[in-house]
């Protein structure tokens, strides 16, 4: 992904604090909070999709998050390309959907 | 009747008999799924504890805290699944200092609602739906808490999974009980010793 949209910023949420597997819902609201205007939100199994789901219920922010539950290796290369092609996060969904 | 050290008192005693069956809810885990749920619920409540020396106005306040903690701590599925039922158990507590049994009975239902919205299962499918929605739908104050939990604990055997990562061993995973059922006893059972 980064050499095929290396203008896209990707932000990982997975993993715990100490880095032990799994999904910190704390841990997803920081990543949100780092974007800028909008973002698709991806994820793999369990309890990351769970989690994913709860830190956008949870945020309070104004950027706008759009979930994707999907293949998170095929969703994230579809997505950052096409990002970096201009579309929108809402476009880049709709997109996925279709695929 | 629960109080806010009755509360307290529930959470130390399932984070002591999480930790005594570790080994046993990892196993049933390994079995039927990725084999981290003793880990994980240990890692939570031992966090919980960490937690229970601070003053609370409310069971709601601590219902939330802890919900709020498992959330962050547990790692698994089990982390957003008993974090949103705490939450949710804290609402309908709300400013009360103790809980009768009819509250404690309402705060489980909604406890209940919030597992099964989050994790988009209902009763039937093998998972800790299968102990929260029939107990705290049937329970009776006085009942014999213990015994009607290690039924639908012991229900869950025979079930086929349809939800969660048991799911993906089908027809495999019949034959073992679900770890999640068991945690959700765990804590059910120490919790209801202290409502009475």
């Amino acid at each position: 992904m980064k050499e095929m949209a290396p203008s896209v910023p990707i932000h990982l949420a997975g993993g715990l604090e100490d880095g032990s597997i799994g999904t910190d819902v704390n841990r997803i609201m920081a990543a949100i909070e780092q974007v800028n205007e909008e973002a698709i939100l991806l994820s793999d199994i369990g309890s990351a999709t769970m989690n994913a789901e709860l830190a956008i219920e949870m945020h309070e922010g104004d950027q706008k998050i759009v979930f994707f539950d999907g293949p998170i290796v095929e969703s994230a290369f579809v997505a950052s390309v096409s990002s970096g092609n201009g579309m929108t996060a809402e476009q880049i969904v709709e997109q996925l959907q279709n695929n | 009747m629960l109080t806010i050290d009755g509360f307290k008192q529930a959470l130390r005693h399932t984070q002591t008999e999480i930790e005594s069956q570790k080994d046993t809810l990892t196993d049933l885990d390994r079995a039927i799924g990725d084999g981290d749920h003793g880990i994980n619920m240990s890692r939570g409540f031992e966090a919980v504890l960490s937690i229970l020396d601070e003053d609370y106005d409310s069971l709601g306040a601590l219902s939330k805290k802890v919900g709020m903690t498992l959330m962050s701590k547990v790692g698994g599925a089990a982390g957003p699944l008993y974090g949103s039922a705490f939450v949710k158990i804290a609402a309908a507590f709300g400013d009360a200092k103790e809980a009768d049994f009819a509250l404690v009975k309402e705060a489980l239902l909604e406890g209940t609602n919030s597992i099964k919205a989050r994790g988009k299962s209902e009763a039937g499918q093998k998972t800790m739906v299968d102990v929260w929605e029939p107990f705290a739908l049937n329970v009776d104050e006085g009942d014999n808490y213990d015994s009607q939990l290690n039924e639908l604990v012991q229900k869950t055997e025979d079930m086929i999974a349809t939800k969660g990562r048991a799911s993906y061993f089908g027809e495999n995973s019949r034959g073992t009980i679900d770890p999640g059922a068991l945690s959700s006893s765990i804590l059910l059972s120490a919790l209801m010793k202290e409502v009475g």
